[in-house]
């Protein structure tokens, strides 16, 4: 393959990785990519050659992983799958990260994020109340109108947490 | 019975503070101020918390500051105005005290630059003149948690624990973004809110919808049930513009007139 490289600002990058809900730096050390300093700020380099066996590499892994199981998710297996995963990564506070819990629930049921932001769209209209989103957080999820970045589960009729000393 | 439903949607003072849960809480806050240098209010945006707080200031000896008014939030600004509230209060003519003299010599400024060399010995020293116990409301010192000065103006709640006032007390209303960001990013802080943090519901509880709302309009409770049973994670904020006839809108349509 010919010499053919890409050059990208960090920021864009960065910014890019987030709104794929990734960590920049394992996408980096993936495209094996190198940092160049041009002028005030940083320039990522990647390789075409990388950059191709990358992408190739993952939709290959995708396209072989897909069918077994994206039939057989139920609505009642996604609530159950989710609210396990929020339980599990719930914070002090009850809240969870959204885009943890995402990552969580596409890796166990094998859905892929637009799959995921529907099912959930669909849920927060059938069980209204459930849930309580928050718009806050550095990382966030578009849900239907808006993005989020936490989630908590709330169960009905339970009366505040106090927390006492 | 005559309706009065605040029709901006932020707490005011004048308002008395219904609802159980919420009140709890003040209890509780009160009981964690009297008791520790800090405590944390935690709760979602229009769920109360500056209501709560100015409960808890009229329950105890009390200044209340939002942190929006001071202009950058810093160590040395929060300090200058707590102890410019306590001089307005407590600084009369006879009163003697080291920031006293300094604030008479050299006003505002002369306290500003004694917060920026020394900020714990100045609270210390102006928290002399209250002789009791002082509750410090610090409100809206995190306001989101994408705060570009996130970090920096979190450092000034790490000051203020290692002070260890012994006369004093602050009182930090909460996001629970922002609670969980500190938790997560700065564990050292983290680790001690969760022993003195009360939280606020994070919705309505149903059998406390009255109460909250008969102390605005008694009348519209049941339309106030009605509304949350469409809309059960609807804030108290939205509840109450909504009982106002004021639906919170994401937009307001301009049109031009002839």
């Amino acid at each position: 393959m010919e010499e053919v490289k890409i050059t990208l600002r960090k920021s864009d990058f960065d910014r890019f990785a987030e709104r794929l809900g990734v960590n920049p730096d394992e996408l980096l050390a993936a495209l094996k990519a190198e940092v160049v300093k041009v002028g005030p700020g940083f320039r990522y380099v990647v390789d075409m050659e990388s950059f191709f066996y990358f992408v190739v590499g993952r939709l290959y892994a995708g396209s072989q992983r897909r069918p077994e199981k994206a039939q057989e998710v139920t609505a009642e297996r996604f609530e159950e799958v989710l609210n396990k995963a929020v339980d599990r990564l719930a914070g002090a506070s009850g809240y969870a990260k959204l885009v943890d819990v995402k990552n969580a629930v596409m890796q166990e049921l094998g859905i892929g994020e637009d799959e995921f932001v529907k099912r959930l769209g669909e849920l927060l209209q059938t069980k209204r109340g459930a849930y309580v989103l928050l718009e806050g957080g550095d990382v966030k999820v578009q849900i239907g109108l808006k993005k989020y970045g936490f989630i908590k589960r709330v169960e009905r009729r339970s009366i505040a947490e106090v927390i006492h000393y | 019975m005559s309706c009065n439903i605040p029709r901006w949607p932020v707490a005011g003072d004048g308002f008395k503070l219904g609802g159980n849960t919420w009140l709890r809480a003040v209890d509780s806050l009160v009981k964690l101020t009297s008791a520790f240098p800090m405590a944390v209010l935690l709760g979602r945006a229009g769920m109360g918390k500056t209501h709560v707080a100015y409960e808890v200031c009229r329950r105890t000896n009390c200044i209340y500051v939002d942190l929006t008014e001071v202009g950058e939030r810093n160590m040395a600004n929060v300090v200058a105005i707590v102890v410019w509230r306590l001089l307005a209060r407590h600084g009369g003519r006879d009163a003697k005290n080291r920031v006293v003299e300094v604030y008479r010599r050299f006003g505002y400024e002369g306290l500003l630059s004694l917060a920026r060399g020394d900020p714990a010995w100045t609270l210390r020293t102006a928290l002399e003149l209250a002789g009791t116990r002082t509750v410090i409301v610090l409100d809206e010192l995190l306001p989101s948690a994408e705060d570009p000065k996130f970090f920096e103006v979190a450092y000034i709640l790490h000051r203020i624990r290692n002070m260890h006032l012994s006369s004093a007390s602050f009182l930090v209303t909460m996001l629970p973004e922002v609670y969980e960001k500190i938790v997560e990013r700065i564990p050292p802080l983290g680790n001690f809110l969760i022993h003195i943090t009360v939280q606020l519901p994070d919705i309505i509880p149903e059998e406390e919808v009255e109460d909250i709302v008969s102390v605005y309009c008694p009348e519209k409770t049941d339309l106030a049930r009605k509304i949350l049973a469409e809309k059960p994670d609807a804030t108290i904020r939205e509840l109450l513009l909504e009982l106002n006839n004021m639906p919170s809108r994401r937009y307001v349509e301009l049109v031009p007139t002839d």
